[in-house]
């Protein structure tokens, strides 16, 4: 995200100027727009000509229209994200007079990556301005792309610290080789169309020079035998950009060519410390460490509202994990419930982990009602009704 | 290590592959100094005669390890943040090797070391022919067994942490107050570590990180809005601090009116795009109808918005532009409303046949049919006992025989010459495993089989459990080799998923079939070692068998001695008195394998089910496929209808054992024929393994969700609401989750997580665009039955009691 310019009053109400640079910043953003919000923003909007008042009985697409560029500024009435379409959509009233546009209509939106607009809040509370904060100063983010696959499924994705998309699914039905002179044939040959199918797929979807690795994550010999592949067709197509890339592609072993195999592939080591930052990577293990305790059921594992709140009273917190969507809460009450028990947690020598819900373990965290804690030691019946 | 014979040198593959140490980098041959004393004080307590060299090969960076190739080495150097002295602890060693070699590579490794003796090839072969055969214990397997306790450590043990370290940890620094909101550079904190192994993990995160961000520290300067001061933020390209900590730090909240969405309606926005986020874009066509519908589900656009959407479909057929807020369902609906309106009228059968004189006089269909699928750990000698079986029965030739040894002794797998028959992709017979399954059918003077031979690593259990929806009877091989046995049973190996796997899905019988024999000198004593460990084991509570369910049968099926023939020319083998293992195939009791007359009208008004297991095109009008039924029977000519594709399809033709039948009862497995132009989108790409096929006018359901009962195995981690496995329906492999726990069985607390060993009613939800064609179990004791797997584990079985 580029910071164009800020402005605050005294009172905390204020204005950011930003210019989103990737999805990533779209997400974020959708973090920061809250309902009640104003924003100003560029948009085409088709224009009729004769803005006379008589539209009513003319056929819809009779009237000639003109589309125009036009600067809106909105309050904001409702926020949608679409990771895979790269857009922020907002709907909302505008507030500001235009040559165009009445006051007080509803239009809808997008904020688009490299352009410019302004967001302004009554009041830019500290995280609000700790998003601001945050994804202004990350200098370089990068993009991993993962295939992870089996026989005649893959999926291809595109993994960020804060998400991970997937871009395309492959299916392609493999029949069963046969007992009998050339029974495997039939098999071989529809593998090798599979592999040319994820090959061309990938090609046309990632971008190689761009991505900092592509993880080929299989079962069996699949993610081995598409780089094979790969290579094979780069080196007969003079496929510079695959070359000269050769080195991105890492295959590593999933149980199965589900989704759920990426995740799996990334707890390996060597990928995890190719990942840009480490912040998954101990989020996942400490939700690991969590889930093993959980298991073993020494009463060291809690989660929920009412028995985290409980444990971090009684100073028993290592870890306090939390999901985002906690945080982003347009209840203030709330925001400011979690916000305590994260600090109550610090002072007592524990740690807070916030869980993006962009990633599987986040959504994991969701599923287990947003909160839990790993404690120092036992403390049984945290969960037992109080009377 | 002296006695090479040219087998192994053959098997041996030569080209770039030999381990050199010198062949290393500088930093990767110092490192594997570093990592060789601690591997072997971690191996000595196991086995201290391991040669260093082996020793060596295991090392990751090795450019021979299997699927890890040299090119990656460089990606893996290049890539990596260099960080001195972390791989220093055992620890460091244990995750360093489970890197990059996956177990199967490991065990490719392992193999490609393995010397072989060879050994007088079995008289029953037609002579002149050499196969090696591979003695498991000879200094190869231990690198095996290194491996396996390395993998056996991967699965149990933690991160090992060298005492007390110094760990940079990013935090806050103190001069972050309450009531200022003041970010300051972030100190750079000694913290002490103790115990855990996260702290361990951390540590090395925490490393890596610092050192992955090259540009130089970078200042940002942000006006603060709270105290009008301009704030430093310092970047040690501490991400964790900034992300995590920014969000920490506590500042009066001023208390602010702010109407919202609120908390849930957020939340659930927020689900929404979850799923958006991992809508997959599929290569399968959609129709016009799909998208129409899709497009119905928009959410409010706007006049403008909806001309602009216009606009975009027209120009740009590119899925990814087309927003569909619940694609699942809309898909689904979509699918179902294009489709579903007018099933067609059920057709008449081509001929007009009188059921009960046709299968009570057709020869094929009168003689008892059993279906049995051979399991076993990897190596265990499934496929060859296969191959044996063929052969000795005459359904393999012996030129075909011959053929196949002289393939395999050129590359170098002379031993493995029998289970090519089965093997037959070039990947299973360069690399000396089975990786998907293979039926074939024969016949014995009294019944007619199916077999199907599995394959036994760990990483195709989905393929396996897709053998064993096909049959009703197992053979569990057991590999007898002294060391052998044990490794596949104790360890992480697979007779013991395979055996719960079996019972699961509803295997009435399971014969041990006690493998390898002529190793152990035809041995009774480890014979009955073994039988009673494997009595117990499928006999106990785990498992559940029942001991009239389960029989043990010694043979050979390298040699074929007791497969099909027992001419008692073994002297050691005199103890043994039972039957050959075809005789006991032949005599075994199952319930399904009985016609009569009134089996015949119970079949009739039973609803036909069948679930595909193979799909392929028959030529470029029609298509085929071929799976078991398992109920009720049908006829050529009638329609039928699959499930969830709603596609009703006429059967052209069907087979049974390649053989052109009208009629096919439960219990076969049949091949049917279709037009590909009555298959909505005219591509078998439509289709997938695991579909069901359904008479017109009895459909099966396709759910998105259901309530099953599930039993848990032993897990190494709780199953928690939402975690993602996936899930067996019969042959059907989808991912799932369960959606919310009903009830645990002896607790009345409401939990969100299950444990090993409870049973609970749950509810699971499919996490696929494709709805999964079930039945419950009260309706169909097959197809009503699932299991659960996550991370390569059986975890769980269950029977669905609500759909
Ligand atoms: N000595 C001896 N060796 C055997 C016997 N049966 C199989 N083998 C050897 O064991 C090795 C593995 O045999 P396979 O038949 O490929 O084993 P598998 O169980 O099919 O292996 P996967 O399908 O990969 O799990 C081969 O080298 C066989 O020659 C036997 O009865 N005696
Ligand atoms: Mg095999």
């Amino acid at each position: 995200m580029k910071l164009i310019r800020q402005h605050f009053e005294k009172d905390k109400s204020g204005s950011t100027t930003l210019i989103p640079q990737d999805k990533e910043d779209l997400w974020e953003l959708y973090n920061l727009i809250q309902k009640g919000d104003e924003i100003t923003l560029s948009t085409h909007r088709n224009i009729k000509k004769a803005t006379l008042g008589s539209g009513v009985a003319q056929g819809k697409d009779k009237g000639k229209t003109e589309r125009k560029l036009l600067t809106l500024k909105m309050s904001v009435e409702d926020i949608e994200y679409t990771p895979s379409e790269e857009v922020l959509r907002i709907r909302g009233k505008t507030v500001e007079p235009n040559e165009y546009v009445p006051m007080q209509s509803y239009h809808t939106a997008e904020v688009q990556l490299q352009k410019q607009f302004t967001l302004y809040k009554d009041e830019w509370d500290e995280i609000a301005y700790g998003i601001v904060v945050k994804v202004c100063s990350i200098e370089e983010k990068a993009e991993v792309g993962a295939i992870v696959m089996e026989e005649g499924v893959a999926h291809l994705c595109l993994i960020t610290d804060n998400m991970t998309v997937l871009r395309n699914k492959i299916e392609k039905s493999i029949p069963r080789k046969r007992r009998g002179d050339g029974g495997g044939s039939k098999h071989d040959q529809a593998m090798e169309k599979f592999y040319q199918l994820v090959n061309t797929t990938m090609l046309r979807n990632f971008d190689l020079d761009k991505l900092k690795a592509i993880i080929l994550a299989s079962p069996g010999f699949v993610a081995a035998n598409l780089l094979k592949h790969v290579l094979a067709e780069a080196v007969k197509n003079n496929d510079k950009t695959v070359m000269q890339n050769k080195s991105k592609f890492i295959v590593v072993h999933s149980s199965t060519g589900y989704l759920q195999g990426l995740e799996e592939s990334l707890k390996d080591p060597s990928i995890q410390r190719q990942l840009s930052t480490t912040k998954f990577a101990k989020e996942a293990s400490v939700f690991e460490t969590f889930q093993k305790v959980l298991n073993e059921d020494d009463d060291r594992a809690w989660y929920g509202p009412t028995e985290c709140a409980r444990a971090v009273e009684m100073g028993a917190v290592k870890y306090l994990m939390i999901a985002d969507a906690l945080f982003r809460s347009d209840d203030i009450g709330v925001r400011k419930h979690y916000i305590a028990l994260a600090d109550a947690v610090k002072n007592n020598g524990g740690e807070t982990l916030v869980f993006l819900s962009l990633h599987e373990s986040g959504e994991q965290l969701n599923q287990l009602t947003g909160i839990a804690v790993l404690l120092n030691y036992p403390v049984p019946d945290l969960d037992e009704e109080d009377d | 290590m002296a006695n090479y014979d040219n087998d192994d040198l053959a098997d041996y593959d030569v080209s770039d592959e030999e381990f050199n140490e010198d062949n290393l980098n500088d930093e990767d041959y110092d490192k594997l100094y570093r990592m060789l004393p601690s591997l072997k004080s971690s191996l000595s307590s196991y086995n201290n005669e391991i040669p260093e060299s082996e020793l060596k090969e295991t090392f990751p960076s090795n450019p021979k390890s299997g699927s890890s190739g040299s090119s990656k080495l460089v990606a893996l150097a290049q890539l990596r943040p260099l960080h001195p002295n972390t791989n220093a602890s055992p620890g460091a060693v244990q995750t360093a090797s489970s890197r990059s070699l996956s177990s199967l590579s490991k065990l490719m490794l392992a193999r490609k070391n393995g010397s072989q003796m060879s050994s007088s090839f079995p008289a029953s072969i037609p002579s002149g022919v050499g196969v090696g055969v591979r003695l498991g214990l000879e200094p190869g397997s231990k690198s095996a067994d290194i491996l396996l306790k390395l993998r056996s450590k991967k699965a149990t043990g933690t991160p090992q942490n060298d005492g007390i370290s110094t760990k940079p940890k990013l935090v806050l620094g103190k001069g972050v107050s309450l009531g200022k909101f003041t970010l300051k550079k972030p100190q750079v904190k000694p913290v002490l570590t103790h115990e855990s192994d996260i702290e361990s993990l951390t540590e090395k995160c925490t490393k890596s990180s610092s050192v992955s961000v090259l540009s130089p520290p970078e200042l940002t300067r942000i006006q603060s809005p709270w105290n009008e001061i301009k704030t430093k933020i310092h970047l040690d390209g501490s991400k964790l601090l900034l992300t995590t900590n920014s969000i920490i730090p506590i500042a009066p909240l001023i208390s602010r009116k702010r109407k919202s969405l609120s908390q849930m309606e957020r939340e659930s926005q927020l689900k929404r795009h979850f799923s958006q986020l991992l809508y997959p874009l599929t290569n399968l066509e959609i129709n016009v109808e799909t998208i129409a519908k899709a497009k119905t589900n928009f959410s409010r656009p706007s006049p403008d918005d909806k001309i602009l959407q216009a606009q975009n479909d027209v120009f740009n057929k590119d899925m990814k532009n087309l927003k569909i807020s619940k694609p699942v369902e809309a898909a689904a609906t979509a699918a179902a409303g294009t489709k579903d309106k007018h099933p067609p009228k059920p057709t008449k059968p081509f001929k007009k046949i009188d059921l009960v004189s046709e299968l009570s006089s057709n020869k094929k269909l009168t003689k008892p049919h059993k279906s049995f699928v051979v399991i076993g750990h990897i190596d265990a000698g499934k496929s060859t006992l296969m191959g044996r079986l063929l052969f000795d029965l005459g359904v393999v030739d012996a030129k075909t025989v011959n053929k196949l040894v002289r393939e395999a002794e050129k590359s170098g797998k002379g031993s493995f010459a029998l289970a090519w028959i089965m093997d037959q992709t070039s990947e299973e017979r360069s690399r000396g495993v089975t990786v998907d399954i293979c039926a074939t059918s024969f016949d014995t003077t009294t019944t007619r089989f199916t077999a199907i031979d599995a394959p036994g690593h760990k990483d195709f259990v989905p393929q396996m459990i897709s053998g064993v929806s096909q049959a009703d009877l197992a053979l569990l091989v057991i590999d007898s080799i002294n060391g052998e046995f044990e490794a596949g049973f104790f360890m992480d190996g697979q007779t013991k998923e395979h055996t719960l796997l079996a019972r699961s899905l509803g295997i009435e019988k399971i014969c041990v079939v006690v493998n390898k024999m002529d190793k152990e000198n035809w041995s009774q004593d480890r014979f009955e070692e073994i039988k009673t460990q494997l009595l117990d084991f499928l006999t106990g509570s785990e498992v559940g068998f029942s001991s009239e369910q389960v029989d043990f049968v010694p043979i050979s099926g390298l040699t074929g001695v007791n497969v099909v023939k027992n001419d008692h020319a073994v002297k050691a083998f005199d103890w043994y008195q039972g039957p050959t293992l075809v005789n006991y195939l032949e005599s075994v009791g199952l319930t399904s394998v009985a016609i009569d007359k009134d089996t015949i009208s119970k079949l009739s008004e039973e609803d036909f089910n069948l679930a595909i297991n193979d799909i392929f095109e028959v030529s470029s009008s029609e298509f085929g496929v071929t799976g078991k039924v398992s109920r009720g029977l049908i006829q050529t000519g009638e329609t039928v209808m699959v499930s969830p594709t709603k596609d009703y399809l006429q059967i052209q033709k069907m087979l049974i054992d390649n053989e052109p039948v009208d009629v096919a009862i439960s219990g076969e497995i049949a091949t049917m024929h279709f037009k590909l132009n009555q298959l909505a989108n005219k591509s078998i790409d439509e289709l997938v393994v695991g579909d069901l096929i359904s008479k017109v006018d009895s459909p099966i359901s396709s759910v998105k969700k259901f309530t099953c009962d599930v039993d848990l195995f032993n897990m190494s981690k709780p199953l928690l609401v939402g975690t993602p496995f996936v899930l067996f329906r019969n042959n059907r492999q989808v991912p799932a989750r369960i959606s919310e726990i009903i009830e645990i069985k002896g607790s009345k607390k409401k939990k969100k997580h299950l444990v090993s060993k409870q049973q609970a009613l749950v509810v699971i939800e499919v996490n696929d665009d494709r709805l999964l064609p079930i039945t419950k179990y009260s309706d169909n004791k097959v197809l009503g039955r699932i299991v659960i797997r996550r991370e390569g584990s059986t975890i769980g079985a269950g029977l669905v009691t609500e759909i």
